[in-house]
């Protein structure tokens, strides 16, 4: 299987300061990956350098096969769609008119038809014609989901797509990514709930101090000697019907 | 069509205030004369009206578009309500330039200080273009821009504490106050055609301000060359601008207020805000120039200042608004 995102020995330093030191792993298409590590192990890093918007000081990010960092704007957006952290947004404009951002690309008669089918998907239609200033943290998050499908790009790049949002939505976000993959969509997220990670991606990425500690299949790569190695739990997993959840203390 | 229907409002709007501008001023005039000037273009009255009010009007308004545009593409690329021209030096630096041209003696020159707030202006909004090409982040641009103000508005003061004639200082500081007093239909057209530029200019940054409402980063990855656009972007808020401190020297606050008076009518929509921005602000300084004529003083007040007392409080009044609703 070919794969939809690649780094090479990818190393990258911010403000002089080494934040990945040579990550290799390669991401195959039509998957849900889970970026994990501990605060500062550098994940949105490595999410940004794969959306070349910070240079790499050496190795690479392949955007299905291609250089991010040495891409145009315009072939950069068809390849991948990307959904920061950061939920401001600077003016009250419409929802439908932020989430048709997402389709920048396409007619603007387009772009609001694919906003509002990506409003609806996340569960939103009735936010369309409200100001983004009127919404709650969780309403516009989902709108700001909405304008990444919106995009319909072949690899989604989410930096902590369910931070902040109650249950609900967390659950609702992660089957929404994971029935894209299904469509031979890519999506790569960074996750702090290591549960929800081991319950809907099909590969964990972890990320220790910069450098690569697993990528596998999330029971794999989240195994009780890693827990302790990357984030000092002392964990297990335990068998539930509604699939594993992860019984964690801190270590001394 | 909702749009359209704003700007057509609006163009009504800068009509009246025209109108306004040419029927009314200091010397009243009688019904008869009126007649007379619309009849006889040789007459006293045509000459007050056609010659005198209607271009001092055209100007204010011209003056007032610029301006209008310049905060609306100021505050797009900025992602902040309070930018405006004069925030980021492109006016001191404007106004600098013709204060050295004024002490320099080429006052005398016809169109030496306009065009030396042109070059002022060009190399404020360069500098600008060099930092954002730089440094993409609004708030360093902000900072820069206000060091800018600041400096320039430093050796604007420096012209002033070695000019050697009085009579010179004077000439900068009545200049700098901001006035269309004894404009001409030359000088509609000289600030005319950089506005009609500027506007071209920034209708094909539309997108790319609407695209930095998601933050700079964001925006780069929706497939646009976000660095390109800004450049564009500051280029023609910096051309709008030059063309507005050349004609009327520095008129505050325009910049600033314009955007926010049609900012509700399109939805916050940064890129559908230009046009209407515009013609907002030739509307308020058609007006505001017809205030200080109408205002009975013995001194006629200057357009800049009238503004600024106006503004300042309606600056104050708008950061009071902002900071409650960030509080929501």
């Amino acid at each position: 299987m070919s794969a939809a995102l690649e780094f090479q020995d990818l190393r990258v330093d911010l403000g002089g300061r080494p934040v990945l030191k040579g990550v290799g792993a390669s991401l195959p298409a039509g998957k849900l990956i889970g970026v994990c590590g501990p605060n500062g192990a550098g994940k949105s890093t490595l999410l940004r350098a794969a959306m070349g918007l910070v240079r790499p000081k050496a190795g690479k990010a392949l955007l299905f096969g291609r250089d991010a960092a040495g891409m145009g704007p315009v072939e950069r957006a068809s390849h991948a769609a990307y959904l920061p952290q950061e939920r401001r947004v600077a003016w009250g404009m419409a929802s439908v008119e932020v989430a048709a951002l997402g389709a920048f690309d396409q007619p603007p008669e387009l772009a609001r038809v694919r906003a509002l089918e990506a409003l609806e998907t996340v569960g939103a239609s009735g936010l369309a014609e409200r100001s983004v200033f009127d919404l709650s943290g969780g309403e516009r998050a989902k709108v700001l989901l909405a304008r990444l499908l919106a995009s319909q790009a072949p690899l989604l790049i989410l930096d902590e797509p369910i931070a902040g949002l109650d249950p609900d939505a967390q659950l609702m976000t992660l089957e929404l990514l994971k029935g894209l993959t299904a469509k031979g969509v890519t999506v790569v997220a960074t996750l702090h709930d290591l549960f929800l990670c081991a319950r809907f991606c099909d590969l964990a990425l972890v990320l220790a101090e910069g450098c690569l500690a697993a990528c596998a299949p999330p029971l794999e790569a989240l195994c009780p000697p890693l827990l302790a190695e990357v984030f000092r739990l002392e964990a297990e997993w335990l068998d539930s019907p509604r699939g594993h959840l992860l019984a964690a203390t801190r270590l001394p | 069509m909702r749009r359209l229907g704003l700007e057509a409002l609006l163009v009504l709007v800068v009509v009246a205030a025209l109108v306004a501008g040419t029927a009314f001023g200091e010397s009243h005039l009688g019904l008869a004369q009126y007649l007379q000037a619309l009849s006889d273009p040789h007459s006293g009255a045509a000459e007050v009206l056609w010659a005198i009010r209607a271009p001092r009007a055209a100007t204010a308004a011209v003056v007032g578009g610029c301006l209008g545009l310049a905060g609306a593409l100021m505050q797009g690329v900025l992602r902040n309500p309070l930018a405006d021209p004069g925030v980021l030096g492109v006016s001191a630096c404007a106004g600098l330039g013709a204060a050295v041209s004024i002490v320099l003696g080429m006052a005398l020159a016809p169109g030496a200080v306009e065009a030396a707030a042109f070059v002022g202006a060009a190399v404020g909004g360069g500098l600008l273009i060099l930092f954002a090409t730089r440094f993409p982040e609004p708030e360093a641009l902000v900072l820069f821009g206000v060091a800018l103000c600041s400096f320039a508005g430093a050796v604007t003061a420096l012209v002033f504490n070695l000019s050697p004639s009085p009579i010179a200082t004077a000439e900068v500081l009545n200049w700098l106050l901001g006035s269309v007093e004894n404009r001409s239909w030359s000088d509609v057209l000289v600030t005319g055609v950089p506005l009609l530029i500027a506007a071209g200019l920034s209708l094909t940054t539309g997108r790319a301000l609407k695209a930095l409402t998601l933050g700079d980063e964001t925006a780069s990855t929706l497939g646009l060359d976000m660095r390109r656009w800004k450049i564009v972007a500051i280029l023609a808020a910096s051309l709008a601008t030059g063309a507005a401190v050349a004609t009327a020297g520095v008129v505050g606050f325009v910049g600033l207020a314009a955007p926010h008076l049609v900012r509700g009518f399109v939805r916050e929509d940064p890129a559908r805000l230009l046009i209407p921005s515009a013609l907002a602000g030739a509307a308020m300084l058609a007006v505001a120039d017809l205030a200080t004529r109408m205002t009975p003083t013995d001194q006629e007040l200057k357009l800049g200042v009238f503004t600024a007392l106006v503004g300042a409080p309606l600056f104050a009044l708008l950061a009071w608004r902002s900071a409650r609703s960030w509080r929501r």
